[in-house]
């Protein structure tokens, strides 16, 4: 999954376990760009009697790079603290909630919201910001579209933030992908190991029906932007910034023999990060994996041969036997997956006028050209299907980043760098099978659709 | 075994809690050794004699990690910092003090 559970550490511990990350324009509100950052993953609607929620002892950040050193010049910074009203009850809530102060809601979660500067300067931007409820069903929560409207806040200076449960908009046929890739649509050509053939057939949603926990925010461009100016063209310098989220514990904690959640002390240690969807998931060794997560952009040099040298593309055209002789021909580093990847995309790879290069310093990032202005037709494939304001421009919550990344892996983009290279003929059909069509979106911020009710799925 | 609370470590450290306000003073023969990371930040030496406030809330935990009874090293962790001290008789008497004597 794009970082689901993507690293052996952080799937023992999903409520610091970053699940996707994605960064766009605002379509609504161009001069703001929106960040979302999801977290907890896989979370079945009906998680009665205790429903999901952000761990209190966990420190969620947001970065900003905008100087390409991938360096923060900008965190924003995100503590819960979560609080039983009726702490008699075994019950979440003892009637409907009707809205975020109902008497009726129990276990609640507030959150307070930093900005920390590079050169060390943090300012508390609000605090005591209300969570919504997770969506458990008709009964507890019989107006969910207004409860998840209360809570997006207006946090000064144009910015808007909500925290809370959503519908997870990624969607991967993660049972076929790591069934040693025999991809659904083109299973008929894999070789299976010599085991009974495969007949191809439609993607399988992994992830249809379940919940995660989005920080998101909307910001004024200016804010983020380089020196605080928004760039005049997408070719301009600094006109892309780097993005990427982490989650951190204390490095100390003592479990109390009375129970509770014990008490942490210490320096917040780096537990998980998310930049690029699938870097981590598919380019990263499984020994090396939760290092990385500990480890920082400006340092991902180290993990570069992991793009250089993808061991999926490798391994392609010997479960596809015959498949990708042009792929299994072509030994020079993967200089366009490292542009994707780890400097962005330089202008005049792609267009005259498409960049998001944010320099040489080689940074997992999702990069986001701020001078390009939201599609009024976004396409799922983003850039490689001709929409530019999508993936690998900042990732939208549609954009279908699993066959991005797979086309591109089986050499789909080698052309951009290598122009004597031929794709070969079968990479049009690599593809897990699935298009995003029917998501469960929302029309305006926080854009990730209303979670799945706890009573309506799975559906009897 | 005994119970350690924060207050018997911090009096078993050779460290004095002052009397005024919530500070801890740590002598300058053991002060010497003692080096700060914070926030992931590698390790630094602090100035002797070293004076450290506890915080604003004296009752956050404090936490005390050996590492190395043999060097005597240990990690003592407080609000969001991590203090590295080097001093073999205070671990002697922790591993001693696990040993039930």
């Amino acid at each position: 999954m794009s970082s689901h559970r993507e690293a052996p550490e952080i799937a023992k511990d999903p409520v610091a376990d970053s699940t996707d990350l994605y960064a766009f324009v605002s379509p609504d509100a161009p001069d703001t760009v929106t960040i979302i950052a999801n977290y907890i993953p896989l979370q079945s609607p009906a998680a009665g009697p205790n429903f999901f929620e952000f761990g209190d002892d966990v420190l969620y950040e947001i970065h900003i790079d905008n100087n390409g050193d991938g360096v923060a010049e900008i965190s924003y910074q995100f503590r819960f603290n979560t609080i039983n009203h009726i702490p008699d009850t075994f019950l979440y809530n003892v009637g409907p909630i009707e809205s975020l102060t109902s008497k009726n809601w129990n276990r609640r979660q507030y959150y307070t919201m930093w900005k920390k500067e590079r050169d060390g300067a943090i300012t508390r931007l609000a605090e005591s910001l209300r969570c919504p409820p997770c969506n458990i069903g008709p009964l507890s929560t019989p107006n969910y579209p207004e409860l998840q409207a209360l809570a997006v806040h207006s946090v000064g200076a144009g910015r808007k933030v909500f925290a809370g449960q959503r519908a997870d908009a990624f969607f991967v046929d993660l049972g076929a992908i790591f069934d040693l890739a025999d991809l659904r649509p083109i299973a008929n050509l894999h070789a299976t190991f010599g085991l009974p053939a495969l007949a191809a057939s439609k993607g399988v949603n992994s992830t249809a029906g379940v919940n995660v926990h989005s920080i998101a925010m909307q910001v004024p461009i200016s804010e983020i932007a380089y020196r605080g100016h928004a760039p005049a063209s997408p070719i301009a310098a600094h006109a892309s910034i780097g993005i990427w989220t982490t989650a951190s514990r204390q490095q100390a904690r003592v479990l109390r023999s009375a129970g509770g959640d014990g008490v942490g002390s210490g320096p917040w240690v780096q537990v998980s990060r998310l930049g690029n969807p699938l870097v981590n998931e598919v380019l990263v060794p499984i020994s090396k994996k939760d290092y990385w997560n500990a480890s920082e952009p400006k340092d991902d040099k180290q993990f570069a041969a992991g793009a250089a040298h993808p061991e999926l593309a490798s391994l392609l055209n010997v479960l596809y036997p015959g498949a990708f002789p042009n792929l299994a021909a072509y030994t020079g580093a993967r200089a366009d997956l490292e542009a994707i990847f780890l400097t962005g995309i330089p202008a005049g790879v792609v267009s005259p006028n498409f960049s998001t290069f944010t320099g040489k310093v080689e940074a997992d990032m999702l990069r986001l050209n701020l001078a390009i202005p939201p599609s009024t037709s976004p396409k799922p494939t983003g850039v490689v299907g001709g929409d530019v304001a999508g993936f690998p421009n900042g990732r939208r919550v549609a954009d279908d980043v699993v066959t991005i990344e797979l086309q591109a892996l089986a050499g789909a983009t080698i052309p951009l760098v290598d122009k004597t290279y031929s794709p070969d003929k079968a990479i049009a059909d690599v593809s897990d099978g699935l298009t995003g069509a029917g998501l469960n979106l929302w029309p305006t911020f926080p854009y990730l659709g209303i979670p799945y009710s706890g009573y309506a799925v799975p559906a009897a | 075994m005994e119970q350690i609370n924060r207050r018997a470590f911090i009096a078993r450290s050779g460290a004095v809690a002052a009397a005024a306000g919530a500070a801890v003073l740590i002598p300058g023969q053991i002060a010497g050794a003692v080096t700060r990371a914070s926030n992931g930040a590698a390790a630094k030496s602090i100035p002797t004699p070293l004076v450290a406030t506890v915080g604003k809330d004296p009752a956050a935990p404090i936490i005390a990690h050996l590492r190395n009874a043999a060097t005597g090293e240990i990690a003592v962790f407080s609000g969001s910092e991590e203090f590295i001290l080097h001093d073999p008789g205070l671990a002697a008497r922790l591993v001693i003090a696990t040993e039930g004597r």
